[in-house]
């Protein structure tokens, strides 16, 4: 601990206003206030504040994607580490070079975005992919719109979305098996996207063709399927993480579950056929791990408590939908973007409907 | 009574309940221009006074107020310097308190005769009218429907009734058989307190049982449930009969009290119980001091050392000041100290947090339900653009969308901002105390409120010239 203090003591002044590395100053901030908490004296009331702050609140998210995250790496190896890193190494130079451009700090919203990215991609995902969409989606998805706290679309989504759209059939082939003996075909495993690796088919794929996954495959994960989304038992310890620390907002997850269910059991009762039941629909696909972590992003949801409601509602209905009634075999990435459309509309509602109230409080005030 | 909203926070350094008393220093303090109102003397630089006369009176549109002098000595007046105000020095020469003005008997006497009496011991200011809201009409323009005592200070610090109970039960006691009498005929007086069976209101309820005009609240304890605009809305939401432009008075303990030694001893309002609490300080306790004591006389030395913040206020509402330059007034019941000091931790933001409390349950403190060690006059955090996180709603006593209110405002849209209820702010500063992005929330709100009350004058003077311009040209066109 006295080490780093004194190397980022010694290099301070290079990243000073006349020093030589002047330019790359928010990524001494970041390292310096990554390592060591940021003091500043309060300069109006409350002098007093609360400990919670930026930093804490999205640890506390990655704290809740660890489950997720642990049973990724069980079921498909050692090559998860280098989706992550890539997807670090490539979102943070687009991150670093706005934060120089704009003289702004580094904001910690990259460090879940970076993490959630690469646990939405097929795990045969080339790493060359996993760049450019980690790229596209820090530029278009955020820092276009003016940074971390200011995007009107999830930022991973979008990468995800544009892989989806750009390179469609190595998404489909990029779906591997899941086991444990990955780990010990290192250093093999780590790069394998190669036609030999083992491929699969996802358990929302199979349904479309008839065959139905068991359930205890889909709750443990057991699985095909997107990194870190195969695992319902690894998400839900996350979820109930989240829940508890009231980092994520309850409103949007049980809008969302109980839309879903209510979508799926009335339409598997009237079309079995072409929808599949609301147990399956809860538990296959990315739609746990996209309605507790992706969904619940404060930034691209309703800023508004009661919008989240309406928003929870809207993805999940669409979710069932998508996947039921288009070509697309999982809906819940759709679902959730246009979500995040819907977002400030139905913020605008809430607050037509305050407008009203306050001018009744006023008049009795 | 419910709530919406509002948050307590476990805070060290609770003032012990034993109030001290503090003796009186040679030399006291008193502003002249304070809380909205200014006072012109009423005696002369270098004039004897004893207890209890009118040391300066404020004029208003229903009467005048006192202020009454809280000891006996010579009296220095320093007229309105470039960047002070305008101040007298009481020069002690008697610290005995006699009564001053006859002795009353409050049941015989009427509605006006009560008002005059209050505003001649200085007491009146300390009432919170509903209509104006600051200090009620004193002619008797305005007759309370209402009239709330409040027993709960849950801000921390904040001298709470149960203290100013347990150190003057008669003067409460006789203070709450004066207040309806200013009501009107069916008004009805309401006692809000978080615990009613507490033992130390018994005598409270024991005068109060089977009074028709008298009910009794139970409120959560949670900031800010005392604020007067607060408990307001809160009784106008639980009680329908209220009609929109019923008049309702807050007031708390210790004005109650002051009412009470007033009415029934002859006494002016002269001395404040204050809690002295807060971190920063090693022995916090609540102190009874002689308005117009200098801050430095209740605090120890070691607490005004240079590396304590010292809050005239509780902890969210509090203002810095210098325990030189400043004095005990009329409407002081607590002072909070803070550490400046704050170290760097290594690797803060992964800390299991045992030492710190959060509104959110995210620290170790959550299991344990120890204090906030850790706080001080810090961020304690790094500034960041809003995330819509939603606390600042959650957390909000007027039910108002403050992350709205912030968005209107990054982008001055200052109208949209009034509609969706920036008037409505109380200033409580929760909002801000909870942001994780360390937002300005309370200080912009404030700032806006101000700039919309200088376009209304604005506006409003405009509006008149112009009408008498039209007025002077429809003179000029008859003749």
């Amino acid at each position: 601990m006295k080490l780093i203090k004194n190397i980022l003591h010694s290099v301070r002044p290079w990243f000073d206003d006349t020093g030589r590395l002047r330019h790359l100053r928010p990524v001494y901030l970041a390292a310096d206030n990554f390592f060591f908490s940021h003091v500043e004296e309060t300069t109006c009331a409350p002098f007093g504040r609360d400990p919670v702050d930026v930093k804490r609140y999205m640890t506390l998210v990655i704290v809740a994607l660890m489950p997720a995250f642990l049973a990724s790496l069980y079921f498909f190896g050692p090559r998860v580490l280098l989706l992550m890193f890539v997807s670090y190494a490539a979102g943070g130079v687009v991150e670093v070079l706005f934060a120089m451009v704009r003289r702004e700090e580094i904001n910690e919203g990259f460090l879940v975005t970076g993490f959630i990215f690469p646990l939405i991609l097929p795990p045969g995902t080339p790493l060359w992919m996993v760049a450019a969409g980690s790229i596209f989606g820090v530029l278009v998805g955020k820092e276009v719109f003016g940074g971390t706290g200011r995007n009107l679309f999830n930022a991973a989504l979008v990468g995800r979305c544009f892989l989806a759209f750009a390179y469609p059939g190595r998404m489909t082939g990029a779906w591997l098996t899941p086991g444990p003996e990955k780990w010990l075909q290192l250093p093999g495993s780590l790069l394998a996207a190669a036609p030999d690796a083992i491929t699969t088919a996802t358990p929302l794929g199979l349904a479309k063709s008839g065959v139905m996954t068991a359930p205890i495959d889909l709750f443990l994960g057991n699985i095909g399927g997107c990194v870190g989304e195969t695992s319902a038992l690894a998400i839900l310890i996350g979820a109930v993480a989240l829940l508890l620390t009231g980092i994520a907002n309850w409103r949007t997850i049980v809008g969302g579950l109980a839309s879903l269910t209510l979508f799926a059991w009335v339409l598997n009762a009237l079309f079995p056929g072409q929808v599949a039941p609301p147990g399956f629909q809860l538990l296959a696909g990315g739609w746990l791990f996209g309605i507790v972590f992706m969904a619940t992003d404060p930034v691209t949801g309703p800023a508004t408590l009661p919008a989240k409601w309406a928003y929870g509602i809207l993805i999940g209905a669409l979710t069932v939908l998508i996947r039921s009634y288009s070509g697309f075999v999982e809906g819940t990435m759709f679902a959730i973007l246009f979500g995040n459309i819907c977002a400030p509309l139905m913020d605008e509602t809430v607050i037509r409907l305050r407008i009203r109230r306050c001018a009744a409080e006023r008049a009795c005030s | 009574m419910k709530l919406q909203g509002g948050y307590l926070p476990r805070v060290p350094g609770r003032p012990s309940a034993a109030v001290r008393d503090i003796a009186v220093p040679e030399r006291l303090v008193i502003p002249l221009n304070r809380h909205g109102l200014q006072y012109t003397p009423a005696i002369n630089d270098g004039d004897a006074v004893s207890f209890g006369v009118p040391l300066a009176w404020a004029e208003t549109a229903g009467g005048r107020v006192a202020l009454p002098a809280p000891a006996s000595g010579v009296v220095a007046i320093t007229p309105a310097g470039k960047n002070s105000a305008p101040c007298m020095t009481l020069q002690v020469t008697d610290a005995q308190v006699k009564a001053s003005g006859s002795k009353h008997t409050p049941e015989r006497m009427d509605p006006q005769a009560l008002r005059q009496a209050l505003a001649a011991g200085g007491i009146w200011p300390l009432i919170r009218s509903s209509k104006t809201g600051g200090m009620p009409v004193l002619d008797g323009s305005e007759t309370p429907a209402r009239i709330m005592v409040s027993f709960v200070a849950a801000e921390p610090f904040r001298t709470c009734g149960n203290t100013v109970l347990a150190e003057a039960r008669e003067r409460v006691l006789a203070g709450l058989r004066v207040l309806p009498r200013l009501m009107t005929d069916s008004g009805i007086l309401h006692l809000v307190l978080t615990d009613p069976t507490d033992a130390a209101f018994q005598a409270v309820r024991a005068q109060t049982a089977g009074d028709a005009r008298v009910r009794i609240e139970q409120a959560p304890l949670r900031y800010p449930v005392e604020h007067p605009r607060v408990l307001c809305r809160a009784l106008r939401r639980g009680d329908r009969t209220l009609k929109p432009d019923d008049v309702i008075w807050v007031l708390d303990v210790q004005a109650v009290q002051a009412i009470g030694a007033c009415l029934a001893e002859g006494l002016p309002l002269h001395e404040r119980v204050i809690a002295v609490g807060g971190p920063g300080l090693a022995a916090p306790g609540h102190v009874r001091a002689r308005i117009g004591t200098p801050l430095a006389s209740l605090l120890p030395p070691e607490a005004a050392a240079g590396n304590n913040l010292i809050l005239r206020g509780g902890l969210f509402q509090g203002v810095p000041v210098e325990p030189a330059a400043t004095a005990i007034d009329a409407h002081d019941d607590a002072f909070f100290v803070l550490s400046r000091l704050a170290e760097r931790e290594f690797l803060g933001f992964v800390t299991p947090g045992f030492d710190r409390v959060s509104f959110l349950p995210i620290f170790g403190t959550a299991l344990t339900g120890s204090a906030d060690r850790h706080l001080t006059a810090s961020l304690r955090g790094e500034r960041r653009p809003c995330v819509a996180c939603g606390l600042c709603e959650q957390v909000c006593p007027m039910a108002l969308l403050p992350q709205m209110i912030h968005r209107y405002l990054y982008r001055d849209a200052l109208d949209e901002a009034q509609s969706i209820g920036l008037d409505l702010c109380i200033g409580c500063g929760l909002c801000a105390y909870v942001c994780p992005s360390k937002i300005e929330l309370r200080q912009q709100f404030a700032d806006a409120q101000a700039r919309l009350r200088e376009e209304r004058a604005h506006t409003a003077a405009a509006h008149r010239e112009h009408q008498e311009q039209l007025e002077k040209r429809e003179q000029q066109r008859k003749t």
